[in-house]
């Protein structure tokens, strides 16, 4: 902990001073809070970053354009996916490339894979956090079936590096689409398995209805993105609202919260909204095989690849939220300036402002609900 | 709407001069650093501009003698986006915060001062964010140089494998 | 020592041959003792990064950890083992320093991954440490951009290895109470 994050409290009243983390189960990764606490009630928690960050906007800066991808896996290890494709989009528009149909299938199918993976983890971790271990080893055995097709996809569990500049770099095998109509087949009753168990227990609700409840005023000004909007009511999502690859092709809903347990905003629709969330990835990975057209699945593009001067902005609709990509390049082989936006950054930010009156596990509530992965906001 | 309609909307309201575009894949608006936080409001509240949602704030080093910060809007309600550019010194960056306008934006400034050390009057909380608080220098600065070691930890390994084909330069001390 | 084969780091190898002529003169009850203390390996989920996630997995229901008595525990004061899982900074190098201190000995560490190995891919960056085995001493090393769960298996199963080949009857060289160590 950091002597100077003590200048956010004020230290005249004799309450506790606890530290959480940075090594602790239930921050998600390795964020710090330093808690000023009444006993269980808290009056401040201040969020403390950073030991995570590995300088990766700086190593882009010694990395040429296309050698950057494998660090993209890295930065939102969960939707490795996501990052890869934002990365590739980025670079696309600054070099003018139109990545072929059949390539943008691919990675529309890849990512809404990776979707389904990292909800499973976050809404896992969730219970995980409020007391029920058993639910997050059923995830993790759904994820185990993900993580057989993405190898058989590109030969990674977890770090993809599956986009390329233009394309993506690998083919579906053979009898891959019967594979993953099989664990689609398997994976909807195992939704409703974990709706029963999990969604509609009442000690989950309990502890998660009307806790934290975040209007949408407030999420909108503080930037918070994702199911973390979508659940305070704000209807706006990138695949429809900003449509890119061949979203506009995909029939799906955008699911808002609705407050049916409590009030809209709280920690139960942040965590409802993403379970609707994987059974609407689910409708568009069907789509997404089944449209599937014949073609290349990578782009002409040079062998040194180097942008005109000019900057660019993209964003994907990532688990997490938007991650966007600002890639500024002065004309040479390496990347000037690569800048990634990420959901969980600002997401970290409404904590302070919410925690006042919270008890401790209101907290941990609250923290897992909002599923922060820490590389995201420290990079 | 365009960057160069919004500009001039900017113009009307607040002053001709306040607002130029940058021309760019996608123009941008570029405004000086203190007509900032009004130009700020102005987006936010206008009926036809809307800009209610910060989506980042970033700064860019542009040696040798500007700094600039980047500022992505998009508004949820009319669905368009709009990128503005503020350009400072490179000496004694300084760009007022735009904290009080979405609070959002207030860990966004504290990074860019973490790590490219511009400063943000009206921040409320501007420290350092992402790297310990001992540390000295701004890495994201074209000019930064890494010093030997942190907190007693070398910040080189000595190579235990000896490359022997290929030109390699020697490992060098710090 | 001749005949001798070191495999890993600089710090932390495992000496084969060595090992095996310890086991020859070990007793009995050396060997009980090391086989039930190497049956019930409670590691430490120190997850910063990928590979934590890869952790996560070894314990899940597919390479199931807990067979082998290993189960995770979250606080230093409670585990045998600790597994740097994921990218070290700076920052934290601090923290996870304190974090060894505070678990009793005996205590074995694995470098998971190419991060706590050598600094992986982020070997160029200002704030990750190039390698934990610059503030902690290391006994297995783990290589992999995250090591798939056999991989982290075989490597706990290395520092089973390990624990079965310590001596209790020996007097250690430093004067420390505990097993001799292979290190």
């Amino acid at each position: 902990m950091d002597r100077s994050i003590l200048q956010r409290f004020d230290l005249t009243g004799g309450e506790m001073l606890l530290n959480m983390g940075p090594q602790h189960p239930s921050t998600h990764g390795v964020i710090n809070f330093v808690i000023q606490a009444d006993g269980e009630v808290m009056q401040k928690a201040v969020p403390e970053v950073g030991y995570l960050h590995r300088g990766m906007e700086k190593i882009a800066e010694g990395m040429t354009w296309a050698g950057f991808m494998p660090f993209t896996d890295r930065i939102d290890y969960l939707g490795a996916m996501f990052a890869n494709q934002g990365y590739a989009m980025a670079v696309e528009r600054l070099l003018g490339v139109e990545v072929p149909r059949r390539a943008e299938h691919l990675r529309v199918l890849a990512c809404e894979l990776n979707r389904i993976a990292s909800h499973l983890i976050g809404l896992g971790s969730m219970a995980l956090d409020l007391g029920a271990s058993t639910p997050f080893t059923h995830a993790i055995r759904e994820r185990e079936a993900i993580n057989d097709l993405t190898e058989e996809l590109c030969g990674a569990r977890l770090t993809y590096n599956y986009a390329r500049v233009g394309g993506v770099s690998h083919d579906i095998p053979s009898g891959f689409d019967a594979r993953v109509k099989r664990f689609l087949d398997r994976f909807l009753p195992f939704v409703d398995e974990f709706d029963r168990l999990i969604t509609r227990n009442e000690i989950f609700v309990k502890r998660s209805a009307s806790v934290a409840v975040i209007t949408a005023a407030e999420a909108i000004a503080h930037g918070l993105a994702g199911p973390n909007l979508r659940a305070s009511g704000v209807d706006w999502d990138l695949r429809r609202d900003e449509p890119y690859s061949v979203y506009p092709e995909m029939e799906f809903d955008v699911p808002l919260g609705r407050g049916e347990r409590g009030v809209v905003g709280d920690c139960y629709d942040r965590f409802v909204v993403r379970v609707e969330e994987m059974r609407q990835s689910a409708r568009i990975v069907r789509q997404a095989l089944g449209g599937l057209p014949a073609g290349d699945i990578q782009a002409k593009v040079p062998r040194k690849i180097k942008p005109a001067p000019g900057s660019c902005y993209a964003a994907v609709e990532s688990a997490r939220g938007e991650m966007g990509f600002y890639v500024v390049s002065d004309g040479g082989p390496e990347p000037y300036r690569v800048k990634i936006r990420c959901g969980s950054f600002t997401a970290m930010t409404i904590i302070e402002h919410k925690s006042p009156g919270l008890m401790i596990a209101d907290l941990v509530a609250l923290f897992a609900s909002l599923d922060v992965v820490a590389p995201e906001v420290d990079r | 709407m365009e960057a160069a309609d919004i500009a001039r909307l900017i113009d009307e309201r607040l002053g001709a001069g306040t607002a130029s575009v940058y021309e760019d894949l996608e123009p941008q608006v570029a405004i000086a650093p203190e007509r900032l936080v009004e130009a700020c409001l102005y987006l936010r509240d206008a009926q036809e501009l809307r800009f209610d949602y910060m989506r980042c704030l970033t700064g860019l080093d542009l040696p040798p003698d500007a700094m600039a910060v980047v500022i992505h809007l998009v508004s949820t309600v009319l669905k368009h986006r709009l990128i503005l550019r503020v350009e400072t010194s490179r000496e004694r960056p300084s760009v007022p915060s735009v904290e009080g306008v979405w609070p959002g934006a207030g860990w966004f400034e504290r990074e860019v001062f973490d790590l490219l050390g511009v400063d943000f009057p009206g921040n409320r909380d501007l420290r350092r964010i992402l790297l310990p608080d001992e540390w000295i220098g701004h890495p994201l600065r074209k000019d930064y140089r890494e010093s030997r070691a942190f907190f007693n930890i070398p910040t080189r390994r000595a190579e235990s494998i000896r490359v022997v084909h290929g030109s390699v330069p020697p490992a060098e001390e710090g | 020592m001749t005949g001798a084969t070191r495999i890993g780091g600089p710090d932390g190898a495992i000496v084969l041959g060595r090992v095996e002529e310890m086991l020859r003169q070990t007793s009995v009850l050396e060997r009980a003792l090391n086989l039930s203390r190497k049956h019930s390996l409670w590691y430490y989920l120190f997850a910063t990064a990928c590979c934590g996630i890869e952790l996560m997995q070894t314990g899940g229901p597919r390479t199931d950890l807990d067979r082998f008595g290993m189960v995770f525990r979250s606080t230093p004061r409670q585990s045998d083992l600790m597994i740097f899982a994921g990218t070290i900074t700076y920052k934290m190098a601090r923290v996870a320093r304190l974090l060894y201190e505070q678990m009793a000995e005996p205590k074995y560490v694995i470098a998971m991954g190419s991060c706590a190995n050598t600094g992986g891919l982020f070997r160029d960056s200002y704030a990750v440490v190039k390698g934990i085995d610059l503030f902690v001493p290391v006994d297995v090393y783990i290589p992999g951009c995250p090591p798939r769960p056999e991989a982290l298996l075989e490597g706990m199963m290395r520092v089973q290895q390990i624990i079965q080949a310590e001596r209790w009857a020996v007097a250690r060289p430093d004067g420390r109470n505990g097993p001799e160590r292979s290190r």
